[in-house]
């Protein structure tokens, strides 16, 4: 049979990349950072996760806030969330530029050795995980709610953040679901 | 159809079964078309135009975000053949790839907004009427081979190197998340029309020498028309330009970056003739289009002006927002034929426009324009 052959117009081999997940072992007392990128809610999504750890595990929350969603955060407020929290929680992955960079300013923080958890609205949870992927970050955790978080009051969006919100964002960190059970039964 | 190849794969075969449209149809069910038909990228016309490059066939013009795979001169060849382009037009392409890939320009959030911003590739000096670009009439349109292909190569390497095809995750790679994209991101390429242009070729503003032939790249929506038949002074038509850009909706009002005001040559003879050069025009528009804050819904305007690094500035413009953080980033040039109109092309806001030399007289030799002195970001909060 008569075959053409082509080039292929993809053929780039991605250079293999892994950003290793970190965990802490329990949440327990410990310094969490809160990284809003600004978008709509993202700081009511951020409070509500903030108060649900504290009920659980008094953890000192630490909230940091960068300007522009659709760029990475600052290399010198990357430093300072990793010199003075042990774990991170990202928000608001709810758009493509936002959640892309977002997804961009975990993978810092986890390969400055914190335990990291991004926010995504379910509209854009596939999408995040895709782009993690692409950074070889797949084991980097998410935890989910409800589209959409802008465009709604802000008491509307923190209502988002419920028990099972706070579970996700409990596994991403420590990575162990057992732990979670025998914490919240605590 | 034949399973989709791996990557890595450099070639792959394809069965005609008598039928060379099967070629074309088996691209398309591999992804790897923008959805219109597409020339077959084999080897032997590959090879013409890496041949007619200004680098190796290997050489590696830098990794296309987001999947971050390398793009070489063969690949950017394979992808300019797809799109129906000649040999000839391939250092410009070298050039658009080159200065998309700036780190200030943003690839990376531009491939996966959901704001609909295609690439504008921009073409100056005598590459452009080398390649037989139109920068006159309907130069933003249909019709020329090099205005078509051109772009449209730039956006088949943005989906099959950066890998970035839209979509609602629906695939691995749809992580294009325009909510509704543009016509644009089909193509989108012109030439500047420098014969006229009342004042120094684009490229010279920037920084380039008068010898050299330049590509811009910038991430902007679909071009605004702005229609003045009637004002016969530059300042009633720039006052028509600025009234036309003060509009809440865009987000250069709260992201800053750099856009674009592509005279039509009739308006940019006129605003001439009243005195003003290009940085006296960049001024007026400047200070004229400002969006009011009564315009602008409460809960937005506490957001963008979060974004934009100006919420405590609102008293010092006087309740007046301008569209831009700096008069030299709304960039002036002229295109177009004979007619009272122009076009306004807002950015996606977190970007800045790239102007790269077309090294035809030193191959290898690649030259960014000096950045604009505005072109800095800090995300630290107010």
């Amino acid at each position: 049979m008569e075959r053409m052959v082509i080039v292929n117009p993809t053929s780039g081999e991605v250079p293999l990349r892994r950003t290793p997940r970190a965990a802490v072992a329990n949440l327990q007392g410990r310094t969490v950072g809160f990284l809003s990128n600004s978008k709509m809610n993202a700081d009511k999504i951020l409070e509500g996760v903030a108060e649900g750890l504290m009920a659980r595990f008094a953890i000192t929350p630490r909230l940091y806030v960068k300007r522009v969603p659709s760029i990475g955060a600052d290399e010198a407020m990357l430093d300072e969330i990793a010199r003075d929290c042990t774990a991170a929680v990202v928000a608001m992955l709810d758009c493509g530029s936002c959640a892309s960079w977002a997804c961009a300013d975990m993978v810092e923080l986890s390969q400055r050795g914190l335990a990291v958890c991004g926010m995504a609205s379910d509209q854009f949870d596939a999408f995040s995980r895709q782009v993690l992927a692409i950074k070889g970050a797949d084991d980097l955790g998410l935890s989910v709610v409800e589209h959409p978080v802008g465009g709604i009051p802000p008491e509307t969006a923190k209502a988002k953040v419920v028990a099972a919100t706070i579970d996700q964002v409990v596994i991403a960190l420590t990575g162990a679901p057992a732990e979670l059970q025998s914490t919240v039964a605590q | 159809m034949s399973a989709l190849p791996r990557p890595g794969s450099d070639q792959q075969e394809i069965a005609l079964d008598g039928d060379d449209a099967l070629v074309a149809e088996q691209l398309y069910a591999w992804g790897w078309t923008d959805g219109l038909p597409v020339v077959p990228p084999t080897r032997e016309r590959v090879a013409r135009f890496c041949a007619a490059a200004l680098h190796d066939a290997e050489h590696c013009l830098g990794a296309i975000a987001p999947r971050g795979a390398p793009l070489s001169v063969r690949q950017l060849a394979a992808n300019a053949v797809m799109a129906g382009c000649l040999p000839a037009y391939m250092p410009i392409l070298e050039a658009a790839v080159t200065a998309m890939n700036v780190p200030i320009f943003n690839l990376y959030g531009m491939q996966m907004t959901t704001h609909p911003c295609a690439l504008m590739v921009l073409v100056h000096g005598p590459a452009a009427a080398e390649a037989g670009m139109n920068a006159g009439a309907g130069c933003m349109g249909q019709g020329n081979r090099a205005n078509g292909t051109i772009g449209r190569a730039v956006r088949l390497v943005m989906m099959n190197v950066g890998g970035a095809r839209p979509g609602d995750g629906d695939s691995e790679s749809a992580i294009d998340r325009a909510t509704q994209g543009t016509p644009a991101k089909w193509t989108f390429c012109f030439a500047e029309n420098e014969a006229r242009s009342p004042w120094e070729p684009f490229r010279v503003s920037v920084g380039l020498s008068p010898e050299d032939s330049a590509v811009t790249v910038a991430a902007v929506e679909g071009p605004h028309n702005i229609n003045d038949h009637q004002s016969d002074s530059g300042e009633e038509i720039l006052f028509t330009i600025a009234e036309t850009m003060a509009t809440p909706g865009a987000n250069t009002v709260y992201r800053g970056g750099d856009q674009f005001v592509v005279l039509g040559p009739e308006h940019a003879e006129v605003i001439a003739k009243s005195g003003f050069s290009r940085p006296a025009a960049q001024a007026y528009l400047f200070e004229h289009a400002r969006v009011a804050v009564d315009r602008i819904g409460k809960k937005k305007l506490d957001e963008a002006s979060t974004w934009g690094g100006y919420k405590k500035l609102l008293d010092e413009f006087g309740g007046r927002i301008p569209v831009a953080r700096a008069p030299e980033d709304i960039r002036i040039l002229v295109a177009g034929g004979a007619g009272k109109h122009s076009a306004w092309l807002p950015t996606f806001g977190a970007t800045y426009s790239q102007t790269c030399r077309v090294g035809r007289e030193e191959p290898g030799r690649i030259q960014i324009a000096p950045a604009l002195a505005s072109s800095t970001w800090s995300t630290a909060a107010e």
